[in-house]
This record gives C-alpha cells, structure tokens and sequence, in this order.
C-alpha cells in the first residue's frame, strides 16, 4: 500500500487504540515491577478517550486526526506519559499540514517529527531505560526502510520491528533517573513499559493499515 | 490544607472559584479545567503581551495572588503541589487570545517544564506567539551544577514584576522574555529554616522538605542575617552599576514582625555590602510549613531598574 487517506490512518488510529487498551494487563504488570504501577491504567485511559472520541467524530486530513488525537491524551492522560504520547502525535504535525493523504515518506517525517520531540521535550538520553529507547530504533529503522520504498505499510512495519529491538535492549538497561540503586538493579531483565507502549503503538498502526 | 487528602481534585478550582466570588471586580476563573485550576484577571488589557504563570496548587499567595493591575495576567496551577495540564495552560493562552503573544513564566520543575512545553507547541500550532521562561532562583538545589538546573521558588515575583510593566509599556513578545530571562540570571533565593528553641539555622532547604546544605548554631538573629547574605552575596556576585533588591519572604510559622525585625537586621547586613539596596518583606510565598524566611537577591541593571519602580499592591503584599 503506497498512500493512505484520513478514513484509512483514522482505522489505523482505532486499531492502534485497542492494541493499548488490550496491552493494559501486560504494561501494568511490568510497571509494577520497575515503575509506579500506573503506567498502564494512564495509558488506557488516554487510548479508551481517543477510541470513544474516533467513534464520534471524522475528520478531513491526517493533520486534523492525529491533532485531535494528540489533544485528547494530553487531556485525558495528565501527567508525563500524557504530555509525551501526546507529543509524538503533535511534534510532526508541521510537516504533513495541509496533505489529504500520506505515503510511506509523509508519515516517516510525521513520526520522525514526532520522535524528535519526545527527545528534546522529555530530555531522557538513549539507554536510560525510557520510551525513547524503543523510538530511536523506530526511527532508524523507518529512515532505512525509505531507502527502499515509500509504501506506507511498510514504513509502519519498520517502525514496528525497530521499536521491538529497543524493547528488548531495553531489558539490559538500568533507569537512570530518580531511583534508588537497589530499585534499578531488580528493573534488569524487564522492559521498559514506555517501549513497550511505543512498540504496541506502532504495531497497531500497521496492522490497522493492512487490514 | 489538610483538606487535601479529601478533595485533591477539586480543592484548587474551588479555591480560585471562591476567589472570583470574593473579588469579582478583579478576578474571573476558567471552568472546566479539573484538577487543574485557572484564576484570570477580570479584565486582560488588549493591545499587550499576556503573562501566564503557572506551577503547583499550594498555599499562596503565589501563585494566584499574583493575577491583577502590574502582575500576571493569569495563574494555572494543577492539584496541590503537582503541576498544571499542558491542556489547561492551552486552554487559559487561547482564552487569552493575546496578539501580542504570550509568556510562559513558571518555575524550573520538570512536570511544570513538560506541560508548559508543550502548551507552548499547542497553542504555535494555533497560530499564537509564545515565549517561556524558566525562573531558577533557588541557591539551595544543584549546588555546584550550572543555574538552569536550580528549581525556582519566590524569586520568580521579581520578572512577574519587570514583565507586566514591560508589557505595559507596549514592549514586544521576544523583549519581554528577554527581560524575564536577565532578571532570572541575576536572581538568588535562599531557604533559612530556624528552630528557635534549639538556636539551629539550616541554610538552603528545598522546597519539598530537602535538608540545607549547612546547619549551624547561630548566637542571634544579626549573626543568621550576616551569614544568610554573605552566602547570597557570593552567589550573586554584584557587579558594578547594579542595584541590589531584596526580598523577605516569611514562612508560615513566622509572625508578621519577627519577619520585619529580621528584615531589619538583613537590611543591615546588605547596608555593609552596598549602599542603595531596595528591600520588600512580606508572606509571598508561604509553601513551607516551618519559622523562617526565604530571602531573595536581584541584581538589577540599569536596564532592569526602571521596571522595578514603585509599589505594587498584591493580594496581601506589596513588592
């Protein structure tokens, strides 16, 4: 599939919804063990508003979709995770502004932007065991990828596969911020939940868009 | 403040709420933003830069006694001591509506940085102009790490000050957080909790209950008021042509004229240092619940010092 037009990425977006909701379980048990525990409950908040949100409204471009979307978890959400999710949906927004659909190179740019805002915003490093431990490999991968295509199906699959391998190295991190040394050490061997949030993101734009 | 515990939820709107009931002719709030809460000015001059300032729900009165005629234009605070949502900061700029633009002037924490960011990139994709800046005033935290990385604390009053005046006077968006950010480079704050039964003093507590950096036994009060401005003196560094203002911010447990009667010794104690320093005293900022002060240097230039003029009139203070 080379492009896809906003009733497509809006299908996308409610695939990507569900995954969340339905990863609940697994994000808060890993929480519990390396976290505050609540990394999941916020996540399914954030996602349940967008998907009663998507039920109720369309939308006329990409930009107006994923804005909308990017809102509603600031909204919903609260707290850091809302302001970062919310973030990777908002930062790219510029560079898809007025298209009415995306290929594979329009949404690389979109996500991309979005990454990068993340990073800058959430001023967490690669390897401190965070959610940009499973983007910057989904970004790597995607920009790759966009040397051989600019289906937009297989820019999502890449960005899928690159933040998988930042959820697995993510298990050999430690945390680096605020935590007592005993607390960091029992958190190897487990994903960061934040990656893991990204990689089930990104997963479930792909297979909502191939559908 | 124990009611906390309670309605955390909705213990800061109701608070704002009751504000605007009190005073209706100088303050208005903005609904619908649980748990965060929005106290506004009743009427926002058009024509000006807005000034949004923003950070935990706490005991006042800053944050919100800070809205009005010379001060911010309005206040976003989140539950008590959590920071404000990006989405009611976008909420309060667009309501604004300023052409001029907006800054964003807040205190250096970390959930009031990423909401306030990302308000920022919010209210930009709206087509707004919008400016931040961080105060980090507090000599107590990050010793030894560069200034950025301090928290803020009652220090930010000063720029709330310089701000609205410039703003006043028509100054443009990029020169008003130009001027924010000079009067935040050159100010310090130190924390100095007293435990008089015990003649203790601990220099530099953190604003959530950090110990200070040093704790010693003073003699008197002129001895606490020597050694609390040796120890901002040699952060701040006067250089020439600056003006020395000070601030004396009472907490809690102080009484109103323990607070003057260190003043006064502070005073003293600046006086042998430099000759035309300005002071303020006051309950500006009463976070902690402790006896003691915080106290504040600006260092301002000759930039800096016409902005400074005058007394304004807060909501139980004047500065």
């Amino acid at each position: 599939m080379n492009r896809a037009d906003t009733p497509a990425l809006k299908k996308a977006m409610i695939a990507a919804a569900d995954a969340i909701v339905a990863a609940e379980p697994e994000l808060t048990r890993i929480d519990m063990v390396i976290g505050d525990g609540d990394h999941g409950i916020g996540m399914k908040t954030g996602f349940t508003a967008i998907r009663k949100l998507l039920a109720q409204t369309d939308y006329e471009t990409p930009y107006a979709l994923f804005h909308a979307c990017g809102l509603c978890l600031v909204k919903s959400m609260g707290g850091s995770s809302g302001v970062l999710f919310g973030t990777l949906l908002i930062g790219g927004l510029e560079s898809i502004r007025g298209l009415d659909s995306l290929d594979g190179g329009d949404m690389c740019a979109f996500l991309c932007g979005g990454i990068d805002a993340v990073v800058r915003r959430g001023k967490a490093r690669a390897g401190d065991k965070t959610m940009v431990d499973a983007l910057l490999p989904a970004k790597e991968r995607m920009q790759e990828a966009l040397l051989q295509t600019r289906d937009i199906d297989r820019i999502l699959k890449a960005a899928e596969e690159g933040a998988l391998e930042g959820v697995e190295r993510s298990k050999d991190m430690l945390p680096r911020l605020g935590r007592s040394k005993g607390f960091r050490e029992s958190a190897l061997g487990w994903p960061d939940p934040g990656a893991v949030s990204v990689s089930v993101l990104m997963g479930g734009l792909y297979r909502g868009l191939s559908k | 403040m124990h009611w906390f515990a309670e309605t955390r939820e909705d213990y800061c709107p109701r608070w704002f709420r009751a504000m605007a009931q009190a005073f209706p002719e100088r303050w208005r709030t903005l609904e619908g933003q649980e748990p965060s809460a929005v106290l506004m000015k009743r009427a926002p001059t058009p024509g000006r830069v807005a000034i949004v300032i923003s950070g935990g729900g706490s005991n006042g009165p800053f944050i919100p006694g800070f809205v009005g005629e010379g001060m911010a234009d309005a206040a976003v605070v989140g539950p008590p001591y959590a920071a404000p949502s990006a989405y009611a900061l976008y909420e309060t700029g667009k309501a604004l509506a300023s052409e001029k633009g907006i800054l964003l002037l807040y205190n250096n924490f970390m959930g009031d940085y990423l909401n306030n960011d990302m308000a920022a990139e919010l209210l930009q994709l709206d087509g707004f102009r919008v400016e931040q800046a961080l105060c980090c005033d507090d000599m107590g935290m990050a010793i030894g790490e560069p200034r950025e990385n301090r928290g803020g604390r009652i220090g930010i009053a000063y720029p709330i000050k310089i701000c609205a005046e410039a703003a006043r006077q028509g100054a443009s968006l990029e020169e008003v957080a130009r001027l924010a950010r000079k009067a935040i480079e050159r100010t310090s704050t130190l924390c100095v909790a007293v435990q008089p039964e015990k003649n203790l003093v601990s220099y530099g507590n953190g604003i959530s209950g950090e110990p200070g950096f040093q704790t010693r036994e003073d003699a008197n009060v002129a001895d606490t008021a020597e050694e609390t401005i040796r120890l901002l003196w040699d952060d701040v560094k006067p250089r020439a042509g600056e003006r020395v203002f000070m601030m004396v911010n009472r907490m809690r447990l102080t009484s109103y004229s323990d607070s003057f009667v260190m003043a006064g010794c502070l005073s003293e104690a600046l006086a042998r240092r430099t000759c035309d320093a300005r002071m303020a005293v006051g309950g500006y900022q009463q976070v902690t619940d402790s006896y003691g002060y915080t106290v504040t240097l600006l260092c301002a230039d000759g930039e800096l010092q016409p902005y400074l003029e005058g007394t304004l009139c807060g909501d139980g203070f004047l500065l």
